[in-house]
């Protein structure tokens, strides 16, 4: 029995609302155990961290292209001239008591969020869970990752320092490359010429309203659905088309989801404490004539950038017209990509002529053709994110530039089919030996303390699968959370990795020293407040 | 509550845990109003999230109910004879065979939309040409503060960001001043007079996707964009000779006054930085 207050307060909502039916209902829904269906929800979280830590920087964020000379605490950069944009995250990251921490934590918080998703998008597209009946939040989902690309690309446009009004010349010239009517896009986006006076006002709106409410709403759109339709599951002890097997929402999953949240912001409080990202006072504000090298955009849109970086220089000229170089990989590329995302599940469907409805997922090996489909385009987009920092990886390597980019560009032909290949060929043997790894016997019933009001399986002899086939148990409670753990870790180490890692050269003739000297000199500073 | 000595073991250990993480959260505090300190206020609340979120997660999978429960899918599918009760509703009052009413209604729709879309209009002022240039015959070359350049304090194997006086802040006028060692240039068809002295000028917005051109290999005689690494041959016109961009830089033809003043003897030989749809 719930304590007092609790009873008291029940029947208080209950006797106005009527809300017994539907708390009964939410308290047992169940949820499948299995790591990778948790990768949604890191990205969910990540997306209530961008939130929350987003909103602490808007009361310090200075949204305005407005021209000033610098006289605040960060003295490499006394005397310049920058926009507010870029003078108020100054202050937010040098002068304002935990401002690094929170700025580092909403920037950390993306990087991450993006690698939620495309993990978990990988998951939903490798064990088939796009099919009928939940296509819809296919579709859902990838608008989801492109609104939240772009979203990412506003975000870090609007600090105002060097690198992000770079990028922004880069977008208005990718603008500016579509036929015809590219120099009206690329105006009035920009609202004039670039730079012009209102972009930052611009970007803010969208990032901090437009974009995140349209995410917002789609994201209570694909919970819904998912509620409605229930999740998917693996095949596996008394798991069939009709049955679904798992833990309960109350207590269960509440504290495992819980847990999984205050992870997620754990793990992104560390990286923003420990881990320095995006140091903007070490680039300078922007200035149209000033650049440095080994600069690389946020890792989520370094494979356009690798694209742009790849493409040959094939200018054409149509009936007196011309079509840039630019438009072929910063438009086409990525419009085409988007599209074979929303496409996918339908031509699937037409060409497998699978028209049923489906609750147990695939195993990635039981479908070669998709899995090696799926791997080959992963690696096509790899390739690209490597050569988003070919200048960098030459340096590393410590050749020139000329080989990488030719070693580059056969890879972005090379490596698709032939990882498809091998792909396609490991997942037939695979499939094929029929092997089950693991063989344990079933988990038995838990014996909690307060038996739940829920059915127990009867225990069974055989795993069965829709066909009557037998399919493997499920993993063990030690290996799922291993793999869990794994899973998490890639999903961090992708984020730590491609992070917006960019060695700040000096750009030509700001003064200044060395970082440390003049983040300790920052630091001590504010010390000294 | 805990029966098993297990269960006591676990409900310890979810406390110790919770323990700490409410000490870190106050060990946060602490270092905030203390001495702000990224790294231990990051250290401090993140490790106390992570303690909770341990302690979270012991607790769903020792102390609570795990499955397997199950529960049926549901039939998504309606019965037909619901389905047909929806699609006599929807039927009411003959609504869906009043066509030209519902068509109008639709081109209403449209109309608005075009209207309101239309307004988009207002985002900003008709496009200038983007071959636009401030480079003109007469202009003198100046550095981003305005100052005049001088021949005589460009040394051989230097390279300088001039502007033409007056435009110091127009994005498209951006420039790069080298000065040749005499005798390499290679000067394209028409341009042997335009770079007098060996100092050569180029316009420094990049022909790729617009970025400043900012890097000059002096041994090489290459400049290169730090963006996407194309590079061009300062000798031959700057000519991409690597890297994505499809075409040269344009060149501005130069003079040099008696008193060693660099002016501009011409407009730019192309629009400056990447070429667009009307590019001729
Ligand atoms: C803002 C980004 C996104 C968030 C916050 C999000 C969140 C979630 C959550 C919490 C779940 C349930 C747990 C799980 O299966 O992991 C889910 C399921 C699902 N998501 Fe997403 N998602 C996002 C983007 C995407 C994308 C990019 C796709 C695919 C293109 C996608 C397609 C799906 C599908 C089809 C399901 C149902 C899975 C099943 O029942 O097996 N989502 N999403
Ligand atoms: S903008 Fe210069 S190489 Fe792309």
């Amino acid at each position: 029995m719930p304590a007092r207050t609790i009873r008291e307060l029940n029947a208080a909502i209950d006797s106005r609302v009527g809300t017994q039916k539907f708390l009964k209902n939410a308290l047992d829904h169940i949820f499948p155990d299995n790591w990778s269906f948790m990768l949604g929800e890191l990205a969910m979280y990540c997306f209530l961290i961008l939130v929350l830590s987003g909103i602490y920087l808007t009361f310090f964020f200075d949204p305005s292209d407005s021209e000033v000379v610098y006289r605040g605490s960060y003295l490499p950069l006394h005397g310049q001239t920058m926009s507010l944009a870029y003078q108020s995250t100054l202050h937010l990251s040098l002068d304002v008591r935990a401002g690094l921490l929170f700025r580092q934590l909403h920037h950390w918080s993306a990087d991450v969020f993006l690698a939620a998703i495309v993990a978990h998008l990988c998951r939903i597209f490798f064990t088939g869970a796009f099919r009928r009946p939940r296509e819809i939040n296919w579709l859902i989902g990838v608008t989801l990752l492109i609104l939240s690309i772009f979203n990412g690309f506003s975000g870090y446009s609007l600090p105002g320092d060097l690198l992000s009004g770079a990028g922004l010349r880069i977008a208005y010239s990718i603008a500016e490359s579509v036929p015809v009517v590219g120099n009206w896009i690329a105006t009035l986006f920009v609202g004039g010429q670039f730079p012009s006076d209102q972009l930052t006002h611009r970007l803010y709106i969208a990032h901090v309203f437009l974009v995140p409410l349209l995410i917002f709403g789609l994201l209570g759109l694909h919970l819904a659905l998912i509620w409605r339709q229930k999740h998917t599951q693996f095949a596996g002890v008394g798991r069939s088309e009709r049955r679904l097997v798992g833990s309960q929402l109350w207590p269960t999953y509440t504290a495992r989801s819980l847990g999984l949240f205050a992870g997620t912001a754990g793990v992104l409080v560390l990286l923003a404490g420990l881990a320095q990202i995006n140091p903007i006072w070490l680039y300078g504000p922007y200035k149209p004539e000033s650049m440095s090298s080994n600069s690389q955009p946020d890792w989520y849109v370094g494979w356009m950038e690798g694209a742009l970086r790849l493409f040959p220089g094939w200018r054409l000229h149509l009936f007196g017209y011309t079509v840039s170089e630019v438009f072929w990989p910063a438009v086409v590329l990525p419009l085409a990509t988007f599209a074979a995302l929303y496409a996918y599940p339908f031509v699937e469907r037409r060409l497998t002529n699978d028209l049923v409805s489906h609750n147990l997922l695939d195993r990635p090996r039981d479908r070669p053709g998709r899995t090696a489909f799926g791997a080959g385009a992963l690696s096509f987009y790899m390739v690209l994110l490597i050569a988003g920092a070919q200048d960098t990886l030459a340096h590393i390597l410590g050749t020139t530039q000329p080989p990488v980019m030719l070693t580059l560009r056969g890879m972005t032909l090379a490596v698709p089919p032939l990882v498809a290949l091998v792909t396609w060929k490991v997942c037939r043997d695979l499939s094929a030996a029929g092997r089950l790894p693991d063989t344990e016997p079933p988990q038995g019933p838990n014996d909690a303390a307060s038996p739940p009001p829920a059915r127990y399986l009867p225990a069974r002899a055989r795993y069965e699968t829709a066909d009557g086939a037998e399919a493997p148990a499920p993993a063990s409670p030690l290996r799922r959370g291993g793999a869990a753990l794994l899973g998490l870790s890639g999903a961090f180490a992708a984020g730590w990795f491609t992070r917006r890692s960019r060695t700040a050269r000096r750009p030509n003739g700001a003064p200044g020293g060395g970082r440390d000297v003049g983040r300790d000199r920052a630091a001590s500073q504010k010390r000294g407040r | 509550m805990s029966t098993t000595t297990e269960e006591r073991r676990a409900d310890r250990m979810i406390r110790a845990l919770f323990a700490v993480a409410i000490l870190a959260a106050v060990g946060f505090s602490f270092i905030y109003w203390y001495d702000d300190d990224t790294q231990l206020e990051g250290a401090f609340l993140g490790g106390g999230l992570v303690a909770l979120a341990v302690g979270l997660i012991v607790w769903s999978h020792r102390l609570m109910p795990e499955g397997p429960f199950e529960e049926e899918y549901p039939d998504l599918r309606s019965p037909a004879r619901t389905e047909a009760e929806v699609l006599s509703s929807l039927e009411r009052g003959g609504v869906g065979r009043r066509k030209m009413l519902i068509g109008s209604l639709g081109a209403f729709g449209v109309a608005v939309a075009g209207g309101v879309v239309s307004t988009l209009r207002s985002m900003g002022p008709t496009p200038v040409s983007l071959a636009y240039s401030p480079w003109t015959r007469g202009l003198k070359l100046v550095t981003s503060d305005g100052t005049a350049v001088n021949a005589s304090e460009v040394p051989v194997d230097s390279i300088v960001s001039v502007f033409p006086a007056g435009f110091t802040n127009s994005p498209q006028a951006p420039a790069v001043l080298i000065r040749l060692p005499p005798g390499l240039n290679h000067p394209l068809p028409g341009r042997s007079t335009w770079a007098p002295q060996g100092f050569i000028c180029y316009s420094k917005v990049c022909s790729h996707a617009g970025c400043p051109v900012n890097l000059y290999n002096r041994t090489a005689y290459e400049l290169q964009c730090p963006c996407h690494q194309s590079t061009f041959d300062v000798l031959r016109g700057a000519r991409p000779v690597f890297g994505p961009a499809g075409g040269p830089l344009p060149q501005l033809p130069l003079r040099v006054e008696a008193d060693g003043t660099l002016l501009a003897d011409g407009p730019l030989s192309g629009p400056p930085g990447p070429v667009f749809w009307h590019h001729s």
